[in-house]
């Protein structure tokens, strides 16, 4: 456990430095003069345009902006944004608990939802029932993000009237953006589900436990589902990453704050130094997430250790 | 598309008139396709079409108004700063100007200033400051403030977007008494009183910029009637009423403090749910620049809507005079009467803004019928304009001449392709292929610049008509917008007069002498005029709009 572990953060760090140096380029790989792009296009003298490179340090070589970049990320220090000139970090911390709120509400709605169909789907194999949820599944997987909120709220808002559209704050704010955003995630948490309870009720365990009298429902909930949902840790960990890049589309359409309508300011506004800062922060949530995920799995399953 | 906090989306901020047109959203396709096809009128400018007149009835007092806008947050609340538009409406409610423009009857107003006055050469400009004004910190309003706020826009620390070049070229102040101050130019400027109507030359509080530094700009504090209170990020802004304002401008029918207890502008960037939430009644007042989704709201006839119909220079094509094919002025000619204005208006936008005719909208100061008449559409005529040049039909239809085809190319932003797709098809009816070029922004303004196109996308609102030197002056052809790339001494000569002629029939007069040569040389092709709305629930009363089509909250109540 503990050398697998050690691996695996070695890894992460390489993957982190990886990252780093994506992000970083991207501000070379984007056609358009960054500093040009920074000014709005309020053509200035070419002298003031060279004023602003130096002052954001982009007349030194790559080499050395990447080493100050990092070594200033390290420290928490992203920037300030060419737009607000706020420090990125105080931008993505003020954002954050919207997005971690909407993210986690996602999730959780996601889980649930998914594990139920999923177990139901497999319990009952190749009935309608199983039928009927993995078409919904289907269907949850295919819908994009926008078409699903801009319909739920024709549906809640307008004709029913039951929720508000716009805002943050409140449970009945939260409901929809959830949704929307959950509902995908729990198509996919579904379908594992299915396969993974299928594959479990064929153990010689599971014959086992009905051998000893157990009742089906016993069997299902303290034998097959904790095994069956190993998997499923995998995925959610999967998931999570992109809720986050979900929560893009979702916080534009219901009017939420969050890290992803910082995102798309951002990049309508080549406002480098937050999309950098906003980039490297998801990766770093991500590629964290993952390790726990690993983490998890490698006690839930502890033939993982060998490897 | 570029959303603002206001009415006007596609104004006066250059990086947004850049990027020019509409731009459909998904969800805007979605409701988009439910539109009729048949034409509606453009709608007249001004006032609005009120469904139930209130006019005569006594303002009730409270409320809080909500105001929806669609896109990003501001990049910073301080007018003198930023340029977005969503700043400057913003701006309107918490700066009060030295004078105020009616944009009904193009004249001015006191408001801060009592009064000015102005030398002969429009370089020095002294202003009578109002006594009593107190900022809602607390501060006095004088003249000193007056010039603290114009040393600040000039200084180029303070890296003004916007509200230096309307400023211009400014020198420096004087203050001649407690409430007398002169602010002097280096060359003449009589475009100053249109822009300091604007709330980007409004008076910022002295002491809370210098306590505060760089976070004035997320705590503005200045004169008006409305106080700002909070600033939640992506979510909302807030102000509330101020309940000391006692110096309103007479442009106003009242005086006090505003009717309205508080604004608070409400952060709905989808334009779909923006819409869903207007129909909900969730929001009070939203600005529509997207002509189909206007024309259905119109349709509705559920709201009060005010349309504001842009001045300056049209959303147009500028045609390079040096790249070739367009460096011949018959194919620039033949060009213009190659080109129906309608059928861009028609089929892009629903027939809701009105079509172009002249480098100045119908509605600017300047306009001139007789500019306006000098391309009609005639494909006939632009046949023959090209035979005559020697520019015959070859293969495929399209034109030759000494083994070059007449070919242009058509550099935009994003946002353009409604401005050039029907254009294609009327330009192939002559025998001159189009090729269209949709670039990001800051790409296609390096290849602007470059002159790597024939033809350039580009809209330049303003309410004063010296937009044209922007756009014509040879100045500003290798940093600036003068992407025809033409450099005439008589044109730039007018243009300089122009700026400094204080007698408006004077100015008007040189207006128009500066279209009839851009004309005659073939520059540019107008197309759409454009226009912006502001949509209001039919309880929302007396709101006025501001030369730049901004509403003014100050009359404005609820019923309830």
């Amino acid at each position: 456990m503990g050398a697998y572990l050690a691996r695996r953060l070695l890894r992460t760090v390489f993957v982190l430095v990886g990252v780093s140096v994506l992000v970083f380029s991207m501000t070379y790989l984007v056609p358009g003069d960054p500093v040009l792009a920074m000014l709005g296009e309020q053509v200035t003298s070419g002298e003031s345009i060279e004023n602003v490179r130096r002052d954001l340090g982009l007349d030194r070589s790559p080499l050395e902006q990447y080493v100050r970049f990092l070594g200033d990320a390290v420290q928490g220090d992203l920037g300030r944004s060419w737009r607000s000139k706020q420090p990125v970090t105080e931008i993505i911390m003020e954002q954050l608990p919207a997005t971690l709120q909407l993210t986690m509400a996602g999730l959780g709605f996601a889980v649930v939802f998914g594990v139920t169909i999923g177990m139901i789907a497999g319990v009952h194999r190749n009935s309608w029932v199983d039928q009927l949820s993995m078409f919904i599944a289907l269907i949850g997987v295919s819908m994009p993000a926008f078409w699903l909120g801009l319909l739920l709220i024709l549906v809640f808002s307008v004709h029913l009237g039951w929720v508000p559209i716009v805002g943050y704050g409140g449970l009945n704010r939260l409901i929809l953006p959830a949704l929307t955003l959950g509902l995908q995630a729990s198509a996919i948490i579904a379908r594992i589900v299915r396969a993974s309870i299928l594959e479990e009720l064929r153990r010689d365990y599971v014959t086992t436990a009905r051998a000893k009298g157990l009742s089906e429902s016993r069997v299902l909930t303290f034998h097959a589902l904790r095994n069956a949902l190993i998997p499923v840790v995998t995925v959610v960990g999967l998931q999570f990453g992109s809720l986050l890049g979900g929560a893009v589309v979702i916080e534009t359409v219901f009017a939420r704050q969050g890290i992803g309508r910082v995102a798309v300011t951002a990049i309508t506004g080549r406002d480098f130094p937050l999309i950098q800062g906003i980039v490297l922060f998801a990766a770093v949530v991500y590629v964290l997430v993952n390790l726990g995920v690993d983490i998890i799995y490698a006690r839930l399953n502890p033939q993982i250790s060998v490897y | 598309m570029g959303n603002r906090l206001d009415a006007s989306e596609r104004d006066f901020d250059r990086r947004q008139l850049l990027k020019g047109g509409i731009a459909l959203s998904a969800g805007g396709l979605i409701a988009a396709a439910a539109v009729q096809s048949d034409a509606l009128a453009a709608p007249s400018s001004g006032r609005a079409a009120a469904l139930g007149s209130l006019q005569d009835e006594e303002p009730q007092q409270g409320g809080e108004l909500i105001i929806g806008y669609t896109g990003d947050d501001p990049d910073s609340l301080d007018p003198q700063i930023s340029a977005w538009n969503g700043t400057s409406s913003l701006a309107n409610n918490i700066f009060d100007s030295l004078i105020l423009a009616d944009a009904e009857t193009n004249s001015y107003h006191p408001a801060l200033a009592e009064s000015w006055e102005i030398n002969e050469d429009a370089t020095q400009f002294t202003f009578q400051i109002r006594q009593g004004v107190t900022f809602s910190d607390g501060t006095p309003l004088n003249a000193e403030a007056v010039k603290f706020s114009f040393d600040r826009i000039a200084d180029p620390a303070t890296a003004s977007k916007l509200a230096a070049s309307l400023l211009g070229p400014y020198t420096g102040s004087e203050v001649l008494d407690e409430y007398t101050v002169q602010a002097n130019f280096s060359e003449p400027n009589a475009a100053l009183l249109d822009s300091l109507s604007r709330a980007n030359l409004g008076i910022v509080s002295p002491s809370a910029v210098q306590e505060m530094g760089p976070d004035f700009e997320r705590n503005p504090v200045g004169s008006g009637y409305f106080i700002f209170e909070e600033w939640v990020a992506n979510q909302h802004i807030k102000l509330v009423r101020n309940p000391d304002y006692a110096w309103a401008s007479s442009m106003f029918t009242h005086d006090g403090p505003a009717h309205l207890d508080g604004l608070l502008y409400q952060a709905v960037p989808d334009l779909t749910a923006a819409l869903a939430a207007l129909d909900q009644e969730e929001i009070h007042v939203l600005g529509v620049a997207d002509y189909r989704q206007l024309k259905t709201l119109q349709e509705s006839e559920r709201y009060n809507i005010l349309t504001y119909d842009y001045r300056g220079f049209p959303s147009s094509y500028l045609m390079n005079t040096e790249k070739a094919p367009t460096n011949d002025i018959a194919v620039r000619q033949a060009i213009l009467h190659a080109i129906n204005p309608d059928v861009v208006v028609q089929i892009s936008f629903a027939g809701v803004p009105g079509a172009a005719s002249a480098p100045l909208t119908s509605k600017s100061l300047g306009f001139d019928p007789g500019v306006a008449e000098m391309y009609p559409y005639d494909p006939d005529k632009a046949r023959q304009i090209l035979d005559d040049a020697g520019w015959l039909v070859g293969d495929g239809g399209v034109r030759e001449k000494d083994g070059e085809r007449l070919s242009v190319i058509f550099i935009g932003s994003a946002g353009w392709e409604p401005y050039a797709i029907p254009v294609q098809p009327l330009l192939s009816e002559v025998g001159i292929e189009m090729e269209i070029r949709i670039l990001t922004s800051a790409a296609r303004a390096a290849a602007n610049i470059a002159g790597e196109h024939n033809l350039a996308g580009l809209g330049f609102s303003s309410s004063d008509p010296s937009v044209l030197t922007n756009l014509f002056h040879s100045k500003n052809i290798e940093n600036g917008f003068a992407w025809s790339r033409f450099n005439d001494p008589t044109l730039d000569d007018l243009l300089v007069a122009a700026q400094g002629e204080p007698d408006i029939d004077a100015r008007v007069e040189l207006y128009r002498q500066i279209q009839t040569i851009i004309m005659e040389n073939a520059l540019c092709v107008p197309l759409v005029e454009g226009l912006s709305a502001t949509v209001m629930q039919p309880n929302v009363q007396g709101v006025t709009l501001d030369t730049r089509g901004f509403p003014y909250f100050f009359d404005a109540w609820m019923k309830s």
